[in-house]
């Protein structure tokens, strides 16, 4: 039976709005949030508990249901994003903003350094993104609730009471406000502004971004890699985008 | 596109390039599907076969004397002077390898 206290798993890919998703979750449901250290293989280590919510997972459908059963009463969504714009808020974070101290950025920062920006926003379609589009797909088939990041950037406080129903986090709703004010993406970046902050981790987050940076041959890219990825998440209705 | 008289030259489909491709020498130049190029790209097949994987992405530039694998990513104004593996990106003159697409 599924109850209020019932686990609860934010599975998504990485540049879907992962940070802002669990700050929100940690302010609704303070002291129940746990953070993996990534992928499912956190839980070869650490038995999954009634009321913690583990936020964010980044792995694919098959893998966690490996780790995680699903006869076990659970609550579990993924976020994605438009594929396009992953890779080019990824493609900013490499070559910008995240920290150099993870060696699985210092060592593609140097080589984006010596890229041009059309070649480093190549390289990520062809390689990063690679993970995150099979990440992304097997959610989708896997008929777990899918939340859109870009919902959440469009029209937060509805989608963030969607989400909070949908994990039974029950709070008066001047709360629920509050919590979305607090958080929101506005709050956290600079551009509000009117200053586009390359190095800003969250940058802007914006739908659609990705118009103002492919060219022809990156769409052509991306569709000869992804197929008709955007059409099954919904993105476009067909390939001739 | 210019392609040299001697040259022996076959595009997969959707060969994306635009009009200042070079196509020189009297090799046999073969462009597998999806490859994209970027400005002022040159082929140069003297004597010899030249293949262009699959999906791959040569730079505004390029100077290609050698075979590029499929899904590789040849950096703007690289010179590729010997074979090129499948993902692989390589950038300078001539151009070396600098990171693996995986």
């Amino acid at each position: 039976m599924l109850t209020s206290s019932a686990p609860i798993f934010h599975v998504t890919h990485w540049k879907a709005g992962s940070q802002w998703v669990h700050d929100v979750l940690n302010a609704a449901a303070p002291g129940r949030v746990v953070r993996p250290t990534g992928d499912v293989s956190f839980f070869a280590k650490h038995r999954v508990s009634d009321g913690e919510i583990y936020s964010p997972l980044y792995d694919a459908y098959d893998r966690f249901r490996a780790a995680v059963s699903a006869d076990r009463p659970q609550r579990t969504f993924a976020v994605i994003r438009d594929a396009r714009d992953t890779a080019v808020s990824w493609y900013f974070s490499l070559r910008y903003s995240h920290t150099t101290r993870d060696q699985a950025v210092k060592e593609p920062r140097e080589v984006l350094s010596r890229l041009s920006k059309d070649d480093g926003l190549a390289m990520i379609i062809a390689s990063h993104l690679r993970t995150a589009v099979w990440i992304q797909q097997t959610w989708l088939e896997s008929g777990v609730k899918v939340f859109r990041y870009e919902d959440f950037r469009q029209r937060q406080y509805e989608t963030f009471d969607e989400l909070f129903d949908y994990c039974a986090i029950h709070l008066p709703e001047r709360k629920r406000r509050r919590i979305i004010d607090k958080n929101s993406f506005e709050r956290k970046t600079w551009w509000r502004f009117g200053f586009e902050s390359w190095r800003s981790h969250l940058r802007k987050g914006q739908a659609g971004d990705w118009k103002n940076h492919f060219n022809e041959r990156h769409k052509q890219l991306f569709k000869s890699h992804y197929g008709d990825i955007l059409v099954r998440a919904g993105y476009e209705t067909d390939n001739n985008w | 596109m210019a392609v040299s008289r001697r040259a022996n030259f076959v595009t997969g489909p959707r060969l994306l390039a635009p009009a200042d491709l070079q196509v020189l020498g009297d090799g046999k130049v073969t462009f597998e599907e999806d490859v994209t190029c970027g400005q002022n790209v040159r082929i140069f097949a003297d004597g010899r076969e030249i293949r262009i994987g699959a999906r791959a992405w040569l730079g505004d530039n390029a100077q290609i004397r050698a075979s590029v694998g499929a899904n590789s990513i040849v950096a703007s104004d690289s010179v590729v002077v010997e074979d090129t593996p499948a993902n692989f990106i390589v950038s300078g003159s001539p151009a070396k390898h600098i990171w693996d697409i995986c």
